[in-house]
């Protein structure tokens, strides 16, 4: 066995670093992340088990050099074995498997694609606006908002059927809870079952036939090289579209919010000119506090990064979030600044880089775009509930507040009758 | 002036629009023949084409995230007349 110890080899003299996420994950973990991207960029952490990287330049480089670093060993759990080569999909998959995947993807989610359902965005966004409306003064914006947004997009484009969505949206949130503890087997039933449901679904739309436009009948009938996928293969791919699709963006929407009301200044900037800062917002949001704020890789071959040997056989881990926090390339990088020119800067790393670049960022920039919006358009006097202390996900690899109370002035809103 | 495909001694490289999500890998690795403008790359003259050696056009398109780069290399050029291999050794 392949210790992470053998990498280690003439760096004793490296420090350890302090970020320890499994055992004293902080709600705020910008100075520790910003101690080791100072004083150990690339370490050893025995904590993690892995070699930790928090720098951008160390992080950017990294997800270049996909030929010296592999997800499949999955890049959510840090495994001991390869998932099973039909579970290797996306980003857990390694070329040429990866590009074939890719390929079939590619067209259904491009900016060009996605930028037509817009309309069927802000119809969702301002239906579940309405919906909070009517159920009362208070509301969760986690639940009853933002996982129903990102709900309600995935399921239009694979065309999931009414009664299979909430028990979708629950099965795609395991996957998050079992990241923070992955000896733990106790979600594992579950996900085995899903990915049963799935392979179930897929076998059903080839038998329907070829006709409909959903995403998973045309994956059912896409040809490689002559090749057709296989159903478990496609049943994967699905999957981490939904687990991605679902939780990540959900996370987005909640954590730029969270941000926003932790920042009054900058929310009253927003509120004076939503139409021209959303977007800027979403980016900031993502770099700021991000869904993902770390991914496991595994090297496969001696290499370097930033100078510091890696061995093969090293378990890896890239801290996304300290890489979008580093001040060697953002400005006032521990600052929540929502009017950035980000035709000018650099790009944050939340969708990642290189091959493995975030395959549905179109996706969530649109759902973003839309959900803030809409939500701080239509609700007036929107704010976070007195005293409420929202919860963060536990564990290394997801930054999400699971919930967040908020409120607004009901005898403000347009048209109130109440 | 920005185009879509540009052709030179070298070959023919191009970008495809409906695949294009402005991400901006082309422009980190070849900024003198990229920009991104309107959330879509866009290609420098065509000049610029000869001053890039092909094997970083063959990175480029290997390197979009969103396989909108296409180069394809212009074939050689015949040669005139093929000589032996291996003259002398008859």
């Amino acid at each position: 066995m392949t210790d992470a110890t053998t990498g280690r080899a003439g760096l004793d003299e490296e420090f350890e670093p302090v970020f320890q996420p499994y055992t004293a994950k902080a709600d705020s973990p910008w100075q520790e992340l910003a101690v080791d991207r100072a004083r150990c960029p690339v370490a050893h952490s025995r904590h993690l088990n892995a070699v930790q990287i928090t720098s951008y330049s160390g992080v950017k480089e990294l997800l270049l050099k996909h030929e010296e670093f592999t997800g499949t060993y999955s890049t959510l759990w840090p495994l001991e074995q390869p998932l099973a080569v039909d579970n290797q999909v996306f980003s857990s998959a390694d070329p040429p498997r990866h590009t074939r995947q890719r390929k079939l993807f590619i067209k259904a989610m491009s900016a060009s694609r996605i930028g037509t359902l817009r309309t069927f965005s802000e119809e969702l966004a301002n239906r579940l606006v309405d919906d909070i409306i009517g159920a009362g003064e208070c509301f969760d914006l986690a639940s009853a908002y933002a996982r129903r947004i990102t709900e309600g997009h995935i399921a239009e484009l694979l065309g999931l059927p009414e009664s299979e969505r909430e028990r979708f949206l629950y099965l795609s949130g395991l996957f998050e809870l079992s990241t923070a503890d992955p000896a733990s087997h106790s979600y594992q039933a579950e996900m085995r079952e899903w990915q049963d449901t799935l392979a179930r679904m897929v076998r059903e739309r080839r038998q329907a036939g070829p006709d409909s436009d959903d995403l998973i009948t045309q994956l059912c009938f896409a040809e490689h090289e002559g090749d057709r996928l296989a159903e478990g293969e496609v049943a994967s791919l699905i999957r981490a579209m939904i687990r991605a699709g679902n939780t990540s963006t959900a996370a987005a929407i909640v954590n730029t919010v969270h941000a926003l009301e932790a920042h009054p200044q900058q929310k009253a900037r927003y509120l004076s000119d939503i139409d021209r800062l959303t977007l800027p917002l979403v980016h900031e949001g993502l770099r700021y506090d991000g869904p993902v704020l770390g991914l496991w890789r595994r090297c496969k071959r001696d290499t370097t990064i930033q100078d510091r040997p890696v061995r093969a056989g090293e378990r890896v881990f890239t801290v996304h979030t300290a890489a979008n926090h580093d001040p060697a390339v953002f400005e006032q990088s521990e600052e929540f600044v929502i009017d950035r020119d980000w035709s000018r800067l650099p790009s944050h790393l939340a969708f990642g880089y290189g091959i493995h670049h975030c395959i549905g960022m179109n996706l969530a920039l649109l759902e973003c775009e839309v959900a803030l919006s809409t939500l701080y358009k239509r609700l007036p006097g929107l704010r976070l509930r007195p005293g409420f202390v929202a919860p963060q996900a536990p564990g290394p690899v997801v930054r999400n507040w699971l919930s967040l109370e908020m409120e607004y002035d009901r005898e403000a809103l347009e048209g109130a009758t109440v | 002036m920005s185009k879509r495909q540009i052709s030179g001694e070298s070959g023919v490289l191009s970008v495809d629009h409906t695949l294009c999500s402005g991400t901006g890998h082309c422009v980190d690795r070849l900024p003198q023949l990229f920009t991104i403008e309107h959330g879509r790359a866009w290609l420098a003259d065509a000049a610029a084409l000869s001053t890039v050696d092909t094997q970083h056009l063959h990175e480029v398109e290997a390197g979009c995230p969103w396989f909108a780069i296409t180069y394809q290399p212009r074939p050689p050029a015949p040669a005139e007349e093929s000589s032996p291999a291996t003259p002398g050794l008859e």
